[in-house]
Parts: C-alpha cells; sequence; structure tokens
C-alpha cells in the first residue's frame, strides 16, 4: 500500500481531539441553550401567572369601584371608600362599602338595578407562628339584601402583601373622581414550602424569604359617581360628562 | 474511505443545523405564547377605556346635534328609550389622556340607521389589532345579573381566620334608580369587535350608556 494512502485512512489523533472537541463544545452549547430555555419558560409562566393575578385585582376593582354611584372618603356622603394603607394595621379592613350600577343590562328591562359593595383587606397575619398571607374580598351583595361582609363566599384574592390608596381626586362636593391603588403581592416558587413562605412587609425570618414582590399601581375612575348637581338643570354631574354607564360585559357573560 | 468511521465536520454541522432551529423554534414559541396572553390581559383592561372614550365622544356630538340642529351630518339611532340624534363631523376624535396613541374617530358621511362606523385605534403593538363599534347593537331578551362567583386564584391554603368580619347595611343615602325611558336616560348598547372579523364568531365587548338630558 502507497505511504499515502496508508495516511488519509481513518482519523489522525489530532483530527479526533478537534471532532471532539467540536462535538463537546456544539453539546454543550445546546444544553445551555435548553437549559435557559426551560428555564425562562418556567420564568415567564410564573411571571405570567403573577401578572394576571395581577390583572385580576384590577379588573376587579375597576369593575366594582367604576360603577360607584354615590362615593366619597366619609360616610355622611352615603358610600365611602377609605385612604389607607395597609402596612400600618394588621387586621382586617374595611376598604369601602358603597353604592354600585349591577346590572349586566341589555335591551328589554331599562331600569338599572343597584346593589350594595364591599371591599375589605385582611393584611398579611400570624397566628400561633403560622404565617397568613393577604386577601382581598369583594362582597357584591349577591343576594341583594343590602348586607355586605368579609368572607370566604365572597370574590377573593390572596397572596397580598399590603394595599394602598393614594391620590384620591374630589370633586367640589367631596366626591370622588378618582384614585390610585396599588396593590403588593408576593409570589413564590411552586416547590417552595407553604411553610416557609412568608407575606409580611418586612420583618420576616430568616429562611422563610425567597418570594418574589411585585407591586401595580393603577388608576380606578368612579365615572358613575354623583359629582353633584349641576346649577343649569339640577341633573346630576358624572365624571365623563353625563355619561351614565351600565356594567359592561363581553358575549361570554362576564369582563 | 474517511466517511465510514465517524461524522465528521460534515456531519457535526448537519446535526447543528436540525437541533439549532429546533431550539430557535422552542425559544420562539415561549416568547409567542407569552405575549399573546399579555396581550389579552391588556386587551381586556384597554376596553374598558375604549369604552370610556367612545361614550364621551359619542356624548359630545350628541349634545352638538341638540345646540345645532341644522348640523350638515346629523345622524338619527331609534332606540326603545328614544331617538339620539347625532352630529357627527370631520375628525370628530377623542384620545386618551392616558395611552394618546389610542384614539376613537367618529366616521362623517356613514348611513344613519344600525350601523354607525366608528373608527376605534388601539395600541395593541402585540397584535396590531384594530377595533371597530357598530352601533347601536341592540339586543333582546339576555340579561345577565350578578352571580355568586368564587374568584379564588390560586390554592391558598393559609388564609386567615376572620374573628368578627365587619357588616354594613345599605349605606345612608340612596342612589336612584336609573331609567331608560327617554326622559331620566337615552340608551345604547355599543358593541366593539376586532375590525375585520365577525362579531358573531369573536369575543365582543359590549357596554351599554345612557345619555341624561342635555341641559
Amino acid at each position: 500500500m502507497p505511504r499515502n494512502a496508508m495516511k488519509t485512512r481513518g482519523f489522525t489523533m489530532v483530527e479526533l481531539i478537534i471532532y471532539a472537541g467540536l462535538v463537546m463544545i456544539s453539546l454543550a452549547a445546546a444544553y445551555m441553550i435548553l437549559v435557559t430555555n426551560t428555564q425562562n419558560h418556567f420564568g415567564t409562566m410564573d411571571r405570567l401567572e403573577n401578572e394576571q393575578v395581577l390583572t385580576r385585582i384590577e379588573g376587579l376593582l375597576k369593575r366594582t369601584m367604576g360603577q360607584a354611584l354615590n362615593v366619597g372618603t366619609s360616610a355622611s356622603l352615603g358610600g365611602w371608600i377609605q385612604i389607607f394603607n395597609s402596612t400600618s394595621t394588621n387586621v382586617l379592613t374595611t376598604f369601602g362599602v358603597f353604592e354600585r350600577e349591577a346590572k349586566l343590562l341589555r335591551s328589554g328591562t331599562t331600569d338599572s338595578l343597584i346593589r350594595n359593595t364591599g371591599i375589605f383587606f385582611m393584611p398579611p397575619t400570624v397566628n400561633g407562628g403560622r404565617e397568613f398571607e393577604g386577601v382581598l374580598f369583594v362582597d357584591l351583595d349577591p343576594d341583594g339584601d343590602g348586607r355586605v361582609q368579609a368572607g370566604y363566599d365572597d370574590q377573593f384574592v390572596g397572596g397580598l402583601v399590603s394595599m394602598q390608596t393614594v391620590r384620591p381626586y374630589f370633586s367640589a362636593n367631596n366626591r370622588l373622581i378618582s384614585l390610585d391603588v396599588e396593590v403588593r403581592a408576593r409570589f413564590f416558587p411552586v416547590n417552595q414550602s407553604r411553610a416557609l413562605r412568608c407575606y409580611r412587609p418586612t420583618g420576616c425570618p430568616a429562611g422563610m424569604t425567597g418570594g418574589r414582590d411585585e407591586t401595580r399601581v393603577f388608576t380606578i375612575l368612579f365615572r358613575n359617581n354623583n359629582l353633584g348637581n349641576s346649577p343649569l338643570d339640577g341633573m346630576p354631574d358624572l365624571a365623563l360628562g353625563r355619561v351614565y354607564f351600565f356594567q359592561d360585559f363581553t358575549s361570554r357573560g362576564g369582563l | 474511505m474517511r466517511n465510514r468511521h465517524g461524522f465528521g465536520l460534515l456531519g457535526i454541522l448537519m446535526i447543528m443545523a436540525i437541533v439549532l432551529p429546533l431550539l430557535y423554534m422552542s425559544s420562539a414559541g415561549v416568547i409567542n405564547q407569552t405575549s399573546s396572553i399579555r396581550a389579552q390581559q391588556r386587551q381586556r383592561l384597554q376596553m374598558r377605556d375604549a369604552f370610556q372614550n367612545l361614550a364621551v365622544l359619542l356624548r359630545q356630538a350628541y349634545d352638538k346635534a341638540k345646540s345645532n340642529p341644522s348640523c350638515p351630518s346629523k345622524t338619527r339611532i331609534t332606540t326603545p328609550s328614544g331617538n339620539v340624534d347625532l352630529c357627527i363631523t370631520a375628525n370628530t376624535c377623542v384620545k386618551n389622556e392616558e395611552q394618546p396613541s389610542n384614539a376613537f374617530c367618529l366616521q362623517p358621511g356613514i348611513p344613519s340607521g344600525r350601523n354607525i362606523e366608528v373608527m376605534a385605534v388601539l395600541d395593541i403593538p402585540d397584535e396590531g389589532k384594530k377595533w371597530w363599534a357598530s352601533l347601536p347593537d341592540l339586543l333582546d331578551g339576555v340579561e345577565f345579573g350578578p352571580t355568586k362567583a368564587h374568584a379564588q386564584t390560586k390554592p391558598s391554603p393559609s388564609l386567615p381566620t376572620l374573628s368578627a368580619p365587619p357588616s354594613f347595611n345599605r349605606p345612608g343615602v340612596a342612589a336612584p334608580v336609573r331609567r331608560c325611558n327617554g326622559t331620566d336616560l337615552v340608551c345604547l348598547t355599543l358593541r366593539l369587535c376586532a375590525r375585520g372579523t365577525s362579531c358573531a364568531n369573536n369575543e365582543a365587548y359590549y357596554q351599554r350608556i345612557g345619555f341624561t338630558p342635555p341641559h
């Protein structure tokens, strides 16, 4: 066999080393991309779920408070909403109680329907060495008896750390035109034991951290609120210029 | 001869050519999925703003028609609670102060009746959707009452107990019940759908509004 033919058969050691190196680099790169993608995927899904919770809170409060009819910050005006910061209390707090337009109305019946609404916030608490998360309750008075109170038969959202109302904007007769609400929620990795989850705003014991806080601030426009009667004709003024909003809905029934 | 002994550089490149696009596609899939869900969430919140803007615009057109009986493009809508005359002139638009890129414009010169088209441009970058509204869209006989919904979003075994929860009865100042009877309110039902699609096959957003009589 010619000497040159011997040389071209099989791999030389140098070639093998180079190929092995290339294969290792390729596999390592592919593995890293896969790991990063997987982490990104689960991180994004977690983040998305967190966003969804906050969006649900925002929607729930806009949907209910946006329909409030006679609301200020004092009970003497009828309905009221409290300007508060939940971090200064550790007991169940009434966020607001007021009447609202409540009918998902298409044509046919032309009267509005008024229902009471109660919104309550239970801040994170510690009881018997156990940590409890903050919970927002919204009682929509579904049975129509006018009585509202916080309970687990209401609409409620847990996992909250704190809640506060800021920047109220009033009309001349002290009725609310708009209000900013700040909600802070804490999210934990799925595999973190419930016993190791702490929802307190500050001062969580060592070993009970690891949650990620997300805060959302949104503005609620009290678009149906009676801002006083116009001197021109005695009709009530509304936030958006005498447009009254019935409760909105989608073709699937809710919003 | 050499090909019998292993993949060679070409083989590795071919494997990479298959694996890398797959990885890229999986990343793109995740990103798309995320964007889509986020867009849906935003959409719902934006619709509320959209309705508010549209309602303000219609109210302006309503007042203008009342104060200017000789409006050149007055459009009459007949509803069960009375007639609604709208004065729709060119460039009747309103912008959302919080989201200046969102605007609503009433289109002048469109035939009167049930199908007045209202351009509603909503800036949803991920979807690039535009919305249109037709009004009034009067539907009969379907009514949704408030339901006792349980909207717990996550399993929450660490919910606090509620000791002596506060309870309230109806607030002292009772709000008047509003009626769509032409004297209290003249009412319209607005429907917003994605442009270029059939509302029947897609989720539509509804808002019933009432105009108090003009000054």
